[in-house]
């Protein structure tokens, strides 16, 4: 920054450093510019201070009273100051139309949901069929079968591990899942009276009433 | 006034967030009263008509409540009001200027029948006869002087002589160094001390 500059600065009070100012008041030239820029600066400074009139500056209070300001209100309420909030201006609901096409969408998960609900309480008919009298006696299963079925249910019906022989079956193995198939086991044998359970392994070619197995060629087969 | 007063009066940043927070009025009025001979000064020395330095004062403040309430552009609390208000003032006049230009450059240079130009008349216009005491020829005499300089280093002299801008808010609001804002106030004051020393000589030279 020149000298100049500074002496301007010096004038109108922005730099407060005496010491630089008498250094450089040292330099007659710069003391000669010092002095013919101050002489100037007095004469500015003789300007009376100008205003607007008084409606002018009326008018803007009154206009920045019409814009009120849209924010939270303060309110003095005894000795603390309440937040006012003002009220939201009231709006026009807006209801979300939805598509065809996501409507549509909608309609096939919930029938989706509900054919897969419907084929899983049917497979679990399927997989814990009643013991009842009624409908085993509806599926053509004999009287002492049923007989057998039903001193079987009473006797299962709170067995104990060791009763069941699973002292071996691991912790994690569930004893509720054990019986459920023991039941369909049952339930199996019972439709199948004709099969003795148990037997020694017959090959299925001996079947028809053979005691040997008859070997066939594979043309035949 | 009192030192006590003085320590008491609410800065600028306060006044704002009263009028905005809790439309003081009050508050709204004394930023106004407090700031209006730094803008109204300026505006005139730019524009040297009082009435066109009013309407150009009051789009000022109207520019600055828009603002303020965010409907147009921003302010931000931070840095002084006045020089965020300078600017738009600044903005005001500007624009005021370029629209005045646009019709008014055929017009500008035609002599009238008296020979006298449109700027020629300006100066005239603006001191009314029943106002000729000394004093205000002294005010009018200079006005015309600085309405004479260059126009960069007249808005200088206006905005660090009316409105008390630092020159590095000066420097900001005119988007220049700090030191060319200090070139053309060195240059503006040198002129108008060739100015003065000439016209002084002219009216000794006349007596």
């Amino acid at each position: 920054m020149d000298s100049t500059s500074k002496i301007i600065l010096h004038l109108y009070g922005e730099h407060n450093d005496p010491e630089e100012l008498v250094e450089l008041l040292q330099n007659e030239q710069a003391r000669l510019e010092y002095e013919r820029l101050g002489a100037v600066k007095d004469i500015l400074d003789t300007q009376e201070p100008v205003r607007p009139r008084a409606e002018v500056v009326d008018a803007i209070v009154a206009e920045a009273a019409r814009r009120q300001p849209a924010r939270p209100v303060r309110e003095k309420v005894g000795d603390s100051t309440v937040l006012l909030r003002q009220d939201r201006p009231a709006r026009i609901p807006v209801r979300r139309r939805r598509s065809i096409p996501a409507l549509a969408g909608m309609a096939v998960t919930f029938c989706l949901l509900l054919g897969l609900g419907w084929w899983h309480l049917g497979n679990d008919v399927l997989l814990l069929p009643d013991h009842d009298e009624a409908t085993l006696a509806a599926d053509g299963v004999p009287a002492d079968q049923l007989e057998l079925q039903a001193f079987e249910d009473a006797e299962l019906s709170t067995p104990t591990a060791e009763e069941l022989g699973l002292t071996a079956i691991p912790s994690w193995d569930e004893s509720s899942e054990l019986l459920r198939l023991r039941r369909q086991m049952r339930y199996i044998q019972a439709r199948s009276p004709e099969e003795n359970w148990g037997e020694a392994v017959v090959p299925l070619e001996m079947r028809g009433g053979g005691s040997m197995p008859v070997l066939t060629s594979v043309q035949q087969r | 006034m009192s030192t006590n007063d003085i320590q008491m009066q609410p800065t600028d940043e306060e006044l704002v967030t009263a009028y905005l927070e809790t439309n003081d009025q009050d508050a709204f009025r004394t930023l106004v009263e407090r700031h209006q001979e730094r803008i109204f000064g300026y505006l005139l020395g730019m524009v040297r008509d009082r009435d066109l330095a009013e309407d150009l004062f009051q789009e000022t403040f109207y520019r600055a409540i828009s603002a303020m309430q965010k409907r147009r552009g921003s302010y931000s609390q931070q840095g002084r009001w006045l020089g965020w208000i300078m600017r738009i003032a600044r903005n005001a006049a500007l624009d005021h200027m370029r629209t005045r230009k646009k019709w008014q450059d055929v017009e500008a240079n035609t002599t009238a029948e008296d020979g006298a130009t449109y700027w020629d008349r300006l100066p005239a216009d603006t001191i009314a006869a029943d106002e000729m005491i000394h004093r205000m020829e002294q005010q009018a005499w200079l006005d015309d002087m600085i309405d004479r300089l260059a126009p960069e280093q007249r808005e200088v002299l206006l905005l660090r002589q009316k409105t008390d801008l630092t020159f590095r808010e000066i420097a900001e609001l005119q988007d220049v160094s700090i030191n060319t804002a200090l070139g053309r106030m060195r240059y503006a004051l040198a002129n108008l001390r060739k100015m003065i020393r000439m016209s002084k000589k002219k009216n000794l030279a006349d007596v």
